[in-house]
């Protein structure tokens, strides 16, 4: 290996010879080894490089410019809506086309020179798509132009992602452009667990983690879906079912049956039948749309207020129903009638909530709000990605407030550590679950056990996120910090609308790769916090602020993706109550995570 | 990215093809490799638009750009760990901030060198056409040329100085 000295240009000539596969072994050792070791070369290196792609963008893109100006100008002229896409334009108007590999000339001038085609593109819409709009005159131009802008909206961004495989390229491009819709339409809902779905007249080609558009229809044949609102509210649609998420907040169901579970902060949400007219009041409730429209309203939990719908509905008074009560309404006639309530009649649940004696003994679970545990999933298998991770129903928590990760690039995975104990494992740097917004109150006691690795990519600001309360404050950030000293404190609004951390403390070390539990209590009630690792108190201060909120919890990161907060290691299990233990109920749950996970005790 | 209005997007539109080149010039200064390179942009730009709906209007683009995009390199980086790579692991990581410090650069760097481009003589554009838009290697203009790899390496890199001299003077003058 040549040990000396290099310059600049020698450094240059090397990258060179690197970038056209010319270099040798010892050749790339050697760079390496100068680049590892001075921080100026790699500037100078990173600089080369960055201003070589600056010349593969700016060269050879003028004809590309040129021609689609002159394209998009015959479009204008010829008074239809404009239909651009990336590497060149689809004269058909229809379905634009994208160029994956657009021939550039090399007959250009520098002094026409505009930059890239891309910003040409969008300079152009930008500057004449309201005078093409205003030169429609029928709506079906304006709203054919409308679209024409959103799909090149598409098509731009989806041709920079273009990928060559014709069966992927056609899938994502479905999936892209089904998101272009929704980012312009914002989308009500999402598909969270599909069963043997089958469907009549096409297939939506729907799976796990789709958006629902506003109004999008849903024509079940058979099987279960399990749709899960921007409110939180969650929906099993089980087929033959015809469903229509309205919005976030209103669906509309034509036939068949659903069964609805409405976390209370987003009560009010509605569901249409031809029928009736059914509001939750925060609660569990079933439907059931018959052929002839009949339709009856099985409360299991809760309350829900209903009124039929169409001739005479006016003058109908709303009918109030409570948990095991049911109400029926007849196409026929606008009075509504009670009948028998009939739980089984409806499927609650895609996995069906096991029995206590089929789970781990939680010792407390009163005002428990959210359960995971890494042993009580639906698939259990070394190395499976974990898209969901199942809330585990015991006592008091009646609502399933699942995880989820509807990346699957993003997906932690199920693991069983060295010891055997199973795991959900996070890398890092990417992957992370997060459940649909859940109400916590001003009291609660977060505990989280889990198995840090050595390293960390994390900041040290932040730390690796074991559990984060929403985007906004007020909001609790549990974490590890990257020399494994977990982190609770709470992020607050001030009164002058400024923010601050309260109610922070940091505990001891723990081992890497062995399971250790913490504890964060927070209580704004009584004004105190209080953190414990492995049973053993690491402090307490003043919980000052307010800690009520709904909002998503985040597991293994932060809610802001570009804060370096990734948590690496595994994570065992979670729970979350909805006030603020004792010191002996505390013990109890320290015990018996002691008890699953091995981990000495107020050591 | 709020309720995703049209307008948003076109602004989120915009400003992810703004930076293409500052994407496609970070990944490559960390992995030192061509194709490798346009295939991490690939990714990172599929993360981008999926992810079009979480960024917040107002909040600057460039470093929310940049975190996704060094998340896919580092993916990649993973995912083919036993490929043989331009640059080891830490250099790579190394690479990724001097890179970093490069593309967040606010002054527009390109801007200037379109200008600088336009003062090059004929056959100094004519090498650089061929190497960026041909996507020709050092060799293979070499053999089209008839001249040796060596003289036409030499008369590349010479072209690439004088055009680096030149954007630094632009940004200079350009900043006073």
């Amino acid at each position: 290996m040549n040990d000396s000295p290099i310059d600049d240009d020698g450094l240059r000539e090397l990258l060179v010879s690197v970038l056209d596969r010319d270099a040798s072994d010892a050749e790339l050792v050697r760079l390496n080894e100068l680049l590892r070791n001075n921080e100026q070369l790699r500037r100078s290196a990173a600089r080369f490089l960055c201003d070589d792609s600056f010349l593969a963008e700016e060269i050879g893109t003028i004809e590309e410019a040129i021609s689609f100006i002159k394209q998009s100008a015959e479009s204008a002229s010829r008074n239809r809506p404009l239909s651009p896409s990336l590497g060149g334009l689809s004269s058909t108007g229809s379905e634009p086309v994208v160029e994956l590999a657009p021939k550039r000339s090399r007959s250009f001038s520098l002094k026409t020179s505009t930059g890239n085609r891309f910003r040409t593109a969008l300079q152009f819409v930008n500057s004449h798509g309201l005078a093409i709009a205003a030169a429609a005159t029928i709506l079906m131009v304006g709203l054919g132009w409308h679209y024409a802008v959103m799909m090149t909206k598409f098509d731009r961004l989806y041709s920079l992602a273009a990928v060559p495989d014709p069966v992927e390229h056609d899938r994502l491009r479905k999936g892209a452009r089904h998101a272009a819709m929704m980012a312009g339409a914002a989308s009500v809902a999402r598909i969270t667990g599909l069963i043997n779905c089958e469907w009549a007249g096409d297939d939506p080609g729907l799976k796990f983690g789709d958006q629902l558009s506003p109004g999008q229809r849903l024509r079940l044949s058979r099987g279960l879906l399990q749709v899960t609102f921007e409110t939180g509210a969650k929906v099993v649609v089980e087929g033959p079912a015809d469903f229509v998420a309205t919005a976030p907040t209103e669906a509309l169901l034509s036939h068949g049956k659903i069964a609805a579970a409405v976390p209370r902060f987003a009560r009010g949400y509605t569901i249409f039948t031809p029928t009736a007219e059914v509001v939750d009041l925060g609660t569990e409730f079933g439907v059931d749309v018959d052929d002839a429209h009949n339709t009856e309203v099985h409360v299991f939990d809760g309350d829900v207020v209903a009124r039929p719908r169409g001739e005479g509905a006016a003058k109908s008074e709303l009918i109030h129903a409570r948990q095991d009560e049911a109400v029926q309404f007849d196409s026929k006639t606008p009075a509504a009638r009670r009948i028998s309530a009939d739980r089984q009649k409806f499927v609650r649940r895609l996995t069906p909530d096991r029995s206590p004696d089929e789970l781990p003994q939680l010792p407390i679970t009163k005002d428990v709000a959210l359960w995971l545990a890494a042993d009580v999933m639906p698939v259990m298998k070394e190395g499976a990605r974990i898209s969901t991770w199942p809330d585990i129903l015991i006592g008091d928590n009646r609502f399933p407030d699942d995880a989820w990760q509807f990346d699957e690039r993003l997906c932690p995975i199920w693991v069983r550590d060295g010891q055997g104990l199973p795991a959900v494992r996070f890398d890092g740097w990417s992957t992370y679950l997060a459940t649909s917004p859940m109400a916590t109150g001003d009291r609660l006691t977060a505990f989280v056990v889990f198995a840090p690795s050595p390293a960390s990519f994390a900041s040290q600001s932040h730390g690796g996120m074991l559990l984060k309360y929403g985007l906004d404050a007020p909001s609790l950030e549990f974490a590890l910090l990257p020399n494994r000293f977990p982190r609770a404190r709470v992020w607050a609004s001030n009164d002058d609308g400024s923010t601050s951390n309260v109610g922070v403390l940091e505990g001891q070390a723990v081992e890497p790769h062995y399971p250790s539990a913490a504890a964060y209590a927070y209580d704004a009630v009584n004004n105190r916090a209080e953190l414990l690792v492995n049973g053993k108190s690491q402090g307490v201060t003043t919980a000052p602020k307010r800690m009520e909120q709904h909002a998503k919890k985040y597991i293994g990161t932060h809610a802001q993706p570009w804060w370096e907060a990734y948590f690496l290691g595994n994570i065992y299990e979670i729970v979350l109550y909805d006030t603020a233990l004792d010191a002996s109920d505390r013990d109890r749950v320290f015990q018996y995570l002691s008890s699953r996970y091995g981990f000495p005790l107020n050591d | 990215m709020g309720d995703g209005g049209t307008e948003e997007l076109d602004v989120y539109v915009q400003q992810l093809t703004a930076c293409q080149s500052r994407l496609r010039g970070y990944i490559l200064a960390s992995l030192g490799n061509y194709a490798n390179a346009a295939d991490v942009l690939q990714r990172a730009n599929l993360t981008l638009w999926k992810k079009a709906r979480e960024f917040r209007p107002g909040a600057e683009f460039l470093p929310w750009a940049l975190t996704i995009t060094r998340y896919e390199i580092l993916a990649y980086l993973r995912d083919h760990q036993r490929d043989r790579h331009v640059f080891s692991d830490d250099v790579a990581k190394l690479m990724l901030d001097a890179a970093t410090n490069e593309v967040s650069d606010p002054a527009d760097r390109q801007v200037a060198l379109r200008k600088c481009l336009e003062k090059l003589p004929h056959r100094s554009r004519d090498l650089l056409w061929q190497r960026y838009d041909d996507e020709k290697s050092i060799r293979q203009i070499a053999t089209e040329t008839k001249r040796s790899a060596d003289s036409v390496k030499c008369l590349f890199l010479r072209i690439r100085k004088t055009l680096e001299r030149c954007i630094e003077a632009t940004l200079r003058l350009d900043g006073t």
